[in-house]
């Protein structure tokens, strides 16, 4: 059997130049023999995904995944705990992993889980970074069950990494590893509402204690987490339905959705409704649609966001019918589809998944396939 | 695989899917093919209807719930003494969010996963303890 050990230092005996990785063989042969090993020259391309816990980015991974193609399945083999999900061309890792505090250090030290005293960024920068120039990492493994941080398990480069967490976009030096940062703002009723759907069938909670979990924890998140949005390059906003007048819909149903895109990013070119650049107020609901209550109503704009040029599109309402859908999808523009129609498509594909008759899934559809696209010029232009 | 502890109540109907070897028809009299028939299809109905798991999950499962019970308790005690502005108040609640999103995460796998969750675990290491099959 190899002996093989991945450093997390730079340079040294597993990378050479020529973008193979050698492997030794244990002392057992009578002669020193190497296997060498095909490693990526090419860099690979790192996504940040960060939001709050219960937030949508598991159903985000998911959609995204299925656009890049192949099943997303835990790592072979291996700790059966872990957070890691590999597909064929992807491979999305979870920043809990990074905890430098487990849940017994955490409560001894008073430090929530959203703090960054709680994570080793050190840790996080480093791998990362060894990920993207092609060279394996042993990522420690975080154990939800247990609290406890559980042996690390092997991480080889893909051709795209996601790293999903609550602190994606903290560290400078991660976020500057990255080629495209995504952040999920979810507003404070509408994040309630999701818990309660989450939550109402466990035993133990209740409307006051999921309410007391959202309010005891806001601090810590206004403080940590929020401002990571100023420096996403698409930030998905979800906020209570404006279609259905006074006290409305306080489930949660019905969302207004809005798909805040950075202006000059590197390969990523935002989604525009009818004529780029311009204003627009539209409700597809009419003589060629008929949508049932409360109906559709999408706008364009662009402004500014914490002092950066955005272009806006926004969703409120939602889809009943895939007519509705594919009307709506032959509208947008910049959709970075392959084929006609392929946003309806991947959203029927998951029917299942929640939001996937609004503006959520709808954005996150349209954020998988421009993250292909991203991956696709990048590869392109090497 | 682990021999199966078959969890089942229903005792000697119940066997696992597939398990049951079916003889050709022309092997069987016409007059008791029927019969037997009848008995295939209530062994297989009987085998979908329990589900078969791995002991691994079914642990997990159990221990989140109680987790997500006990961690409640536990903030609700916390911040009834101490107020709500404390930090063991918002670490108490803090774990708690943690367990449940880990409870609602291993209910989504199991129930949009067409096999358990630790299938590719189990796969390589059938005789972990973690890999007994479990029919309920």
């Amino acid at each position: 059997m190899a002996a093989f050990t991945a450093h997390t230092s730079a340079a040294t005996s597993l990378y050479s130049p020529a973008g193979t990785a050698i492997l030794l063989r244990s002392r057992s042969r009578a002669y020193p023999t190497t296997t060498t090993i095909r490693v990526s020259c090419s860099k690979t391309v790192v996504i940040g995904v960060a939001a709050d816990s219960g937030c949508g980015k598991s159903t985000f991974m998911r959609r995204l995944t299925s656009v890049l193609g192949g099943g997303a399945e835990p790592p072979r083999g291996g700790n059966p705990n872990s957070n890691t999900l590999v597909s064929d061309t992807a491979t999305v890792i979870c920043l809990d992993d990074y905890h430098s505090l487990d849940r017994a250090g955490r409560k001894a030290k008073g430090v929530t889980a959203l703090d960054p005293r709680a994570h080793d960024f050190d840790l996080m920068y480093e791998q990362v970074r060894a990920i993207k120039e092609g060279r394996a990492v042993e990522k420690p493994v975080y154990n939800h069950v247990t609290g406890r941080l559980d042996p690390p398990e092997l991480i080889t480069p893909p051709e795209i990494l996601v790293i999903k967490g609550l602190h994606s976009m903290y560290d400078e030096r991660v976020r500057d590893l990255l080629d495209l940062s995504i952040y999920l703002d979810i507003s404070n009723e509408v994040k309630f509402a999701w818990k309660v759907q989450r939550d109402m069938a466990e035993r133990g909670h209740s409307l006051e204690s999921i309410r007391a979990s959202i309010e005891a924890r806001k601090p810590d998140f206004d403080a940590y987490i929020e401002p990571q949005k100023q420096y996403a390059d698409a930030v998905i906003e979800v906020l209570p339905t404006q279609l259905i007048p006074g006290p409305g819909d306080d489930e949660g149903k019905v969302l207004r959705v809005k798909l805040i895109m950075k202006e000059g990013v590197e390969h990523f070119a935002p989604v525009y409704l009818f004529d780029e650049g311009s204003t627009v107020n539209w409700i597809p609901c009419g003589r060629k649609l008929s949508c049932s209550y409360p109906g559709i109503r999408f706008a364009y704009g662009f402004g500014a966001y914490f002092g950066h040029e955005v272009s806006v599109v926004e969703m409120d309402g939602q889809f009943d019918k895939l007519d509705e859908l594919i009307y709506v999808e032959t509208h947008l523009s910049n959709l970075s589809t392959k084929f006609y129609g392929e946003v309806a498509q991947q959203m029927l594909k998951h029917a299942d998944f929640p939001g996937s008759n609004n503006g959520t899934g709808l954005f996150q559809t349209i954020v998988g396939l421009k993250i292909r696209d991203l991956y696709e010029q990048i590869v392109a232009r090497r | 695989m682990a021999s199966p502890s078959i969890g089942c109540p229903s005792s000697s109907t119940a066997l696992p899917a597939g398990a049951g070897l079916r003889r050709s028809p022309s092997s069987v009299h016409p007059w008791r093919r029927r019969h037997h028939q009848q008995q295939q299809a209530r062994r297989l109905v009987m085998a979908a209807a329990a589900r078969r798991r791995y002991k691994g999950t079914v642990r997990r499962e159990a221990a989140l719930a109680e987790l997500v019970e006990r961690k409640v308790a536990e903030a609700m005690e916390a911040c009834g003494e101490r107020g709500q502005d404390d930090e063991g108040c918002r670490v108490a609640w803090d774990e708690v969010e943690e367990v449940s999103q880990a409870r609602a995460d291993l209910r989504r796998r199991i129930a949009e996963a067409p096999g358990d969750p630790l299938e590719h675990f189990c796969a390589h290491n059938p005789t972990a303890d973690d890999c007994a099959v479990v029919y309920e």
